[in-house]
């Protein structure tokens, strides 16, 4: 068991994927990892990564940014999300990801001081800036997830003559193919979501640095994903990630303060006693999910057989809802809206 | 009873079994012959199979395997191996078989009968996805030997076909068991959990509620989809692959292969075999197959044949030159212009109102269901006659139903008689009086004994006092000929399908950036 690294992306990952469940909010505020907690209950967690994947991702962000990012550059380029005169590189990947960076704080520190050369930068300079920005560490607002850092795969940097600010756009490097109008929705709508978190909290640190008048951070971003059947990228750009960045403004009012911090021990025992709300995403990420499914059936909760059956029913348990279609008598008027639905 | 799903789901949760969710099944049961099971396995992160069981549900699968699927090479020459057995499935005119080919090469006529009934099972999405990443792959295959690559590039347009046939409304010729499965029966589980095929075929097993939800989680903890367990991957595949990299020489490469492959079979025989038992499930169902299936496969054997067939069986033709060629197949991502996006999609609509209307007609389920949605009234007839007495002409039927439910249909609106779909018509007036509603239907279509074999003609008095059911008579055939006015040049939204492109943008000159420097330039 152990408290996770500096890195706060997979925590704010595992918060959005259950904001209703108090176990697991708990869990991702403490950064605690739901398979302890799993252990502890005595399931035997089964979530696990693929090695061949993780090191298919590897093999694709190294070339993505080998020879000063030029496959990234000229996928880029080609679907106009860069100019065609477009140049320079700033790597601030950590050792780990095939950078140089020992740490994300040393990222985060690089980070910071090239957005404020970024933002005195004048004249011909200004117009030379680097284009690309492979690692960008940015530090989440100081009263979430206690200043946490957030890793940005990619960014790339759009001059202006000014007085006009410099516009920064956001990009997310995912693995799996693209299949033009076939590429999975939901896998794509996560990409998105964590690119929108990106943008919200880069927008958050310009502020906090003074260079909100110098710098822009456009509402919209770019996902780089594989071509089908090759290890070259493919670039979708023009994202609009608005939406997602103001979720993830409303997700970082919701977070909670930071509990006191505890023993590990102290606070698996703190996640197993909070009230759990099983649902449908569970499946996809929680240890814990097959036992909050047994446990929300043998309560009757209609959460247990989906969440649309959960809207449907309403306050109903699984068995009121049986006794009704049986042919028992409503006793209320949710009762009687029921039946009417279910007839 | 409701047909509302989600009642249904609860339902089939009280009794602990999966509940038929209609009347009859929605594609055709064919014999064994026809039909190809295929099942793949990927390594994780990878776009292209490591290796595939393929096989007619009547014997034992072939399970082959590549290596390492990302030697282009060894995967180009794994699906040597069976390209030839799915092409023939599909009825590529150069693999058919001796019975049903004829005529010169290219010119020989379209085999509907013999590709009628064809089908291909797979077990879940993730296996279809891998027909579209197989197109990717060898669609646009351009190094290596000409005559391999003719064969790698008919087997990726083959796989294209089949991905993009599999996502047309009601088509009856891609099959993907979990969803078959789902479309069947009512599971008692989350909907979520209903992607895995394991899971759904526990539900069916025999035994009591309790035992069959156990055998269902236990399925459940088995890979099905194409990715391996990441548990199994890292042992003893992990080290499998180190060893088949690392070996010396080629015989200690060829042992390498093989362990990979003693390791891989058994996960693709559990798949194909999987689908095998969902396939016996449904063929040992009670249910009938819809009666009026007709039309819905006359559809499918007119996509394969202008979607599919034709432009394989012009690019055998050795008089196009290679860039006349090239225009026959599709392209795996996009179809690079707007006029045949468009088409393309009238024609899935158009498939899904054939589909829709047809199958409501031979399902008592769907029927319901089509009802509860307001596109139809059951009633009692109490009055059949003319207009101002006429001896001939369009009848009109005065039918009385409860107002209590929906109704979409209003004056005007097209409806046909259930059970006797030539008679036709449209509907006249609808009047609502407290609990009654009196709606007048006037017949044109039908109504004679002859029109209507086995009913009364629609003028006979004795229609009074029956029961009917009127259903909205549907659009068909709009969409398609949409799908064809859509490609003309003139025809409204014209200014959408052939618009030109814009302009590129001209490129940023050579600007002063800085307007102080310029300022200051001025001066």
């Amino acid at each position: 068991m152990g408290r996770p690294s500096g890195d706060v992306r997979r925590r704010l990952e595992q918060y959005a994927a259950n904001p209703q469940c108090e176990a697991n909010v708990g869990a991702a505020l403490r950064g605690l990892a739901m398979r302890d907690v799993a252990k502890k209950l005595g399931l035997e967690p089964e979530f696990g990564q693929s090695p061949f994947a993780l090191q298919r991702g590897q093999s694709f962000e190294r070339t993505l940014f080998e020879e000063d990012a030029l496959p990234l550059r000229r996928a880029l380029i080609e679907r106009k999300a860069l100019p065609a005169n477009a140049s320079g590189f700033v790597d601030l990947r950590i050792r780990q990801g095939g950078g140089v960076m020992r740490s994300l704080d040393e990222a985060a520190d690089g980070f910071e001081r090239f957005l404020r050369e970024v933002a005195k930068a004048t004249g011909d300079a200004r117009m030379q800036l680097p284009t690309i920005v492979a690692g960008a560490a940015v530090r989440c607002p100081p009263e979430v997830l206690g200043g946490g850092l957030l890793a940005i795969d990619v960014l790339t940097v759009h001059p202006q003559p000014r007085p006009a600010p410099v516009a920064l756009r956001v990009g997310e490097v995912k693995v799996y193919p693209d299949r033009g109008g076939f590429t999975d929705p939901a896998q794509l709508a996560s990409a998105r979501a964590q690119a929108g978190l990106y943008v919200y909290v880069l927008r958050r640190s310009v502020e906090a640095l003074g260079l909100a008048r110098d710098l822009l951070v456009a509402d919209d971003g770019f996902l780089v994903l594989t071509r089908a059947a090759s290890n070259q990228p493919s670039v979708r750009a023009g994202e609009d990630l608005a939406f997602q960045a103001a979720r993830a403004r409303e997700m970082f009012a919701k977070l909670g303060a930071l509990p006191a911090a505890q023993s590990v021990e102290a606070d698996v025992d703190a996640v197993i006693a909070a009230p759990k709300r099983y649902g449908d995403g569970c499946l996809s990420f929680c240890e814990l999910a097959d036992h909050c499914r047994a446990e929300a059936l043998a309560q009757g909760l209609p959460a247990a057989l989906g969440d649309d059956l959960a809207r449907f029913l309403g306050a109903l348990s699984l068995h009121r809802a049986l006794e009704l279609l049986r042919g028992e008598a409503p006793c209320n008027d949710a009762e009687s809206d029921f039946v009417r639905r279910a007839r | 009873m409701s047909h509302n799903p989600l009642v249904e789901r609860l339902m089939a949760w009280d009794r602990g079994a999966p509940l038929a969710s209609t009347e009859t099944l929605p594609f055709a049961r064919v014999p064994d012959a026809e039909r190809l099971v295929l099942a793949f396995v990927r390594m994780g992160g990878e776009a292209s199979p490591w290796g595939v069981a393929i096989g007619r549900p009547d014997a034992p699968p072939r399970c082959l395997t590549v290596p390492d699927p990302r030697n282009r090479d060894a995967h180009a020459a794994f699906v040597m191996d069976f390209a030839s057995e799915v092409l023939a499935h599909v009825g590529h005119p150069l693999h058919l078989g001796d019975e049903v080919k004829g005529g010169a090469l290219g010119e020989r006529p379209f085999p509907a009968q013999a590709l009628r009934a064809r089908q291909l099972w797979v077990p879940g999405a993730t296996h279809l996805e891998m027909l579209h990443l197989l197109d990717f792959r060898y669609t646009l295959a351009a190094t290596g030997d000409e005559a391999r690559l003719k064969t790698l590039r008919a087997f990726g347009r083959a796989c294209g076909w089949l991905f993009r046939e599999s996502t047309r409304p009601g088509q009856v010729r891609v099959h993907d068991a979990t969803a078959r499965l789902r479309a069947c029966f009512t599971f008692p589980a989350e909907p979520a959990r209903q992607a895995h095929l394991g899971y759904l075929l526990g539900w069916m097993s025999d035994g009591n509620g309790a035992a069959r939800e156990a055998r269902a989680h236990h399925a459940e903890r088995q890979s099905v989809g194409v990715t391996l367990s990441p548990e199994f991957e890292r042992h003893p595949l992990e080290g499998l692959l180190r060893a088949f990299h690392d070996a010396p020489d080629e015989a200690s490469r060829d042992t390498a292969a093989k362990a990979l492959h003693t390791a891989l079979a058994p996960q693709l025989t559990a798949r194909w075999e999987l689908t095998v038992q969902a396939i016996r499930a449904l063929d040992a169902d009670p249910r009938a197959q819809n009666p009026q299936l007709g039309p819905v496969l006359d559809l499918g054997v007119e996509e394969c044949q202008w979607q599919y067939w034709h432009h394989e069986a012009r690019g055998v033709r050795a008089d196009l030159t290679p860039e006349e060629k090239r225009a026959l197949g599709s392209h795996p991502e996009t179809d690079f212009a707007p006029v045949r996006a468009a088409a393309r999609y009238f024609q899935h609509l158009h498939a899904y109102e054939v589909t829709s209307n047809e199958l409501v007609h031979g399902d008592r389920v769907l029927l319901e269901r089509s009802l509860d949605g307001g596109d139809g009234f059951t009633g009692e007839v109490t009055a059949v006659g003319r207009e101002n007495n006429a001896k001939s002409g369009p009848v009109r039927w005065t039918v009385r139903c409860p107002a209590d439910e929906s109704l979409r249909l209003r004056e005007e609106s097209k409806v046909c008689l259930v059970g006797s779909r030539k008679r036709a018509g449209a509907i006249v007036s609808v009047e609502t009086h407290d609990n009654t509603r009196t709606v007048v239907v006037e017949l044109t279509d039908g109504i004679t004994k002859t029109a209507a074999p086995g009913l009364p003609d629609a003028i006979d008095p004795a229609w009074v006092g029956r029961s009917v059911t009127f259903l909205d008579r549907g659009a068909v055939g709009i969409s398609q000929r949409k799908a064809m006015f859509v490609r003309s040049a003139d025809g409204p939204g014209a200014w959408l399908t052939h618009a030109a492109p814009l302009p590129e943008p001209s490129p940023a000159g050579l600007v002063r950036p800085d307007l102080v420097d310029i300022v200051k330039g001025l001066q």
